[in-house]
């Protein structure tokens, strides 16, 4: 490389190359330097020359501009050229491929409305496992209240596997004009009613006063949390939302034992009573088998609610007053169709996730390519002195 | 034979670069290869790859023989690495040939002495002998081929000169 300065030549040297050059176009040389000049000439005499027939196809060669080197190897240039233009391309292709993928993924563009706050898609249905209760004891079913809604049908479960029971909750925090929060505690209901659930308790509020709001306590069942939570959500701005999910599993065994146990003793006292043959006897096995009955009435009473805290997922939605763009015109991405000022957000998500996705490539490629900037003159010179190498072989 | 074809950007007349440099480039070639037939076919590979990339050579960075000459020394020290590659045999057959044909004339002790010496100089230092006495390079062009200072080259030249002359008093 030409980094280091080297010394200039002393003067005896600097005229004896002087000396040559002029030996070489046939000037006049020192005369303290002739016998270099005629060294110079000497050597000028062993040069190497050319065949004329050499010449001669060179000379055709080059006139016809290679023409017949490149007719001889014409597949091997145009493969070489095939295969370069694509390399040449492929990088910069598979960094755009990688940046948009990137920002398109990151910015949640394929996300339900690119919003956060909107409601989730029934994509993530794993709905509770509501298993079917265990023949806990005979006429179990038949005790159960009227007035209580039927039971979900219990999602199949793969045979052998451990049935879990799993209590879920969710709040969900709506924002709605104030005059339309009746309205909308309306429309929750019917949602609510429209998946099989009821409404366990409500409270509306309405009118200009700051207690104005709504606050509902529902029961859905659990296999369609989901899609109730989406629709409920779709009825107005979505401020907050949770959903919580509890093992109850252990809840269920100590009831089942105390049942088990009231019915063995129950059918005990029974035979015990038809053997029986005094009055006293008698009254005395009745009185335990009605304890005996409370007992019962009581352990089934428990599993019962337990299977309905499984069955339904209790849902307590709270509507706010809110502005009324955050309504349900759509606008928020919480419901209603894609408008145009949802498309206007994707597009600045995607811009600001590429922006983004760019900067971190920025930060790979920069100091890559710093990098290599820094070692191409190193590489260079290996590769000089690797051909040179040849020399000495 | 130091025209200059270069304009801007790009060898703009190639055929008048090939006009003044094809016996050197061949004359240099020969000497590193040592061996006609292989000074002939890597004569040609340097043009041809000249002329194919052409358009790259910059004004800036060197005259358009020492770009030549460049691609030229490539294309030679590939074919010696190739050859020591596929031929393990010492890479410098002797061939007489390639130092002229019409030795029969021109024979003399003198001559006798300079060729046993040239031959009896370092590889590296033979081939600067043949870019400056054969090719007819400058020593600003040396350095461009040899990526060196002009210095260096003179220094180098020098030394190879003095070596030379020593050898030819010798065999004298």
């Amino acid at each position: 490389m030409r980094l280091r300065r080297d010394p200039d030549p002393d003067p005896t040297t600097a005229r004896e190359l002087e000396s040559l050059d002029a030996a070489l176009e046939g000037r006049s040389v020192d005369p303290r330097d002739e016998d270099l000049a005629e060294l110079a000439v000497a050597l000028r005499a062993e040069r190497p020359e050319p065949r004329p027939e050499f010449a001669l196809d060179l000379d055709l060669r080059v006139r016809e501009g290679f023409g017949t080197a490149a007719r001889s190897a014409p597949a091997a240039r145009s493969a070489r050229k095939a295969a370069a233009r694509p390399w040449r391309l492929a990088l910069p292709a598979a960094a755009l491929a990688f940046i948009v993928a990137t920002g398109a993924v990151t910015s949640g563009v394929f996300d339900s409305g690119g919003d956060p706050s909107s409601p989730q898609p029934p994509l993530a249905l794993d709905e509770p496992p509501v298993q079917r209760e265990a023949q806990e004891g005979a006429g179990d079913s038949a005790a159960a209240p009227a007035t209580s809604p039927p039971l979900p049908a219990p999602p199949r479960v793969a045979p052998g596997a451990r049935e879990r029971r799993q209590e879920r909750a969710a709040t969900l925090t709506l924002a709605a004009p104030r005059d339309r929060i009746e309205e909308t505690a309306d429309e929750a209901i019917r949602v609510t009613d429209r998946h099989g659930g009821f409404v366990l308790s409500s409270s509306v509020s309405s009118g200009d006063d700051s207690e104005a709001g709504a606050a509902l306590d529902l029961r859905v069942p659990s296999e369609r949390l989901q899609r109730a939570l989406a629709d409920l959500s779709e009825l107005a701005h979505v401020r907050a939302r949770t959903q919580d999910t509890r093992d109850i599993t252990a809840a269920f065994t100590s009831p089942r034992r105390r049942l088990a146990d009231a019915l063995a003793e129950r059918r005990a006292l029974l035979r015990q009573l038809a053997r029986a043959d005094t009055p006293n006897e008698t009254a005395v096995i009745r009185a335990r088998l009605r304890a005996a009955n409370r007992r019962i009435d009581r352990a089934q009473a428990e599993l019962r609610r337990l299977r309905e805290r499984v069955a339904f997922s209790a849902v307590a939605v709270t509507i706010e007053p809110g502005s009324a763009s955050a309504g349900t015109d759509g606008n928020d991405g919480s419901g209603g169709g894609w408008t145009l000022g949802d498309a206007l957000d994707d597009a600045l998500g995607v811009l600001r996730a590429l922006a983004g996705a760019t900067l971190v490539a920025l930060a790979v490629l920069v100091p890559a390519g710093l990098l290599a900037a820094a070692a191409w003159p190193a590489y260079r010179l290996w590769l000089r002195r690797r051909r040179e190498r040849a020399l000495e072989m | 034979m130091n025209r200059r074809v270069g304009r801007s950007r790009g060898v703009t007349d190639f055929e008048a670069l090939y006009r003044s440099s094809r016996d050197d480039v061949y004359a240099y070639v020969a000497t590193l290869m040592r061996d006609r037939y292989a000074a002939e076919d890597v004569t040609a590979q340097a043009f041809e790859r000249a002329y194919r990339k052409r358009a790259s050579f910059r004004p800036g960075r060197g005259s358009p023989r020492a770009w030549l000459f460049g691609i030229a020394r490539n294309a030679a020290l590939d074919e010696l690495r190739r050859r020591a590659r596929t031929t393990p045999v010492a890479a410098e057959p002797a061939d007489d040939a390639a130092l002229g044909p019409d030795d029969e004339a021109e024979t003399g002790a003198r001559r006798l002495a300079v060729r046993a010496a040239l031959h009896s100089l370092q590889p590296r230092e033979r081939e600067l002998v043949a870019l400056k006495f054969f090719a007819g390079l400058s020593n600003a062009e040396l350095a461009s081929v040899l990526g060196t200072s002009e210095t260096n080259v003179g220094t180098r030249l020098h030394r190879a000169i003095h070596k030379l002359r020593e050898a030819c008093h010798e065999t004298a």
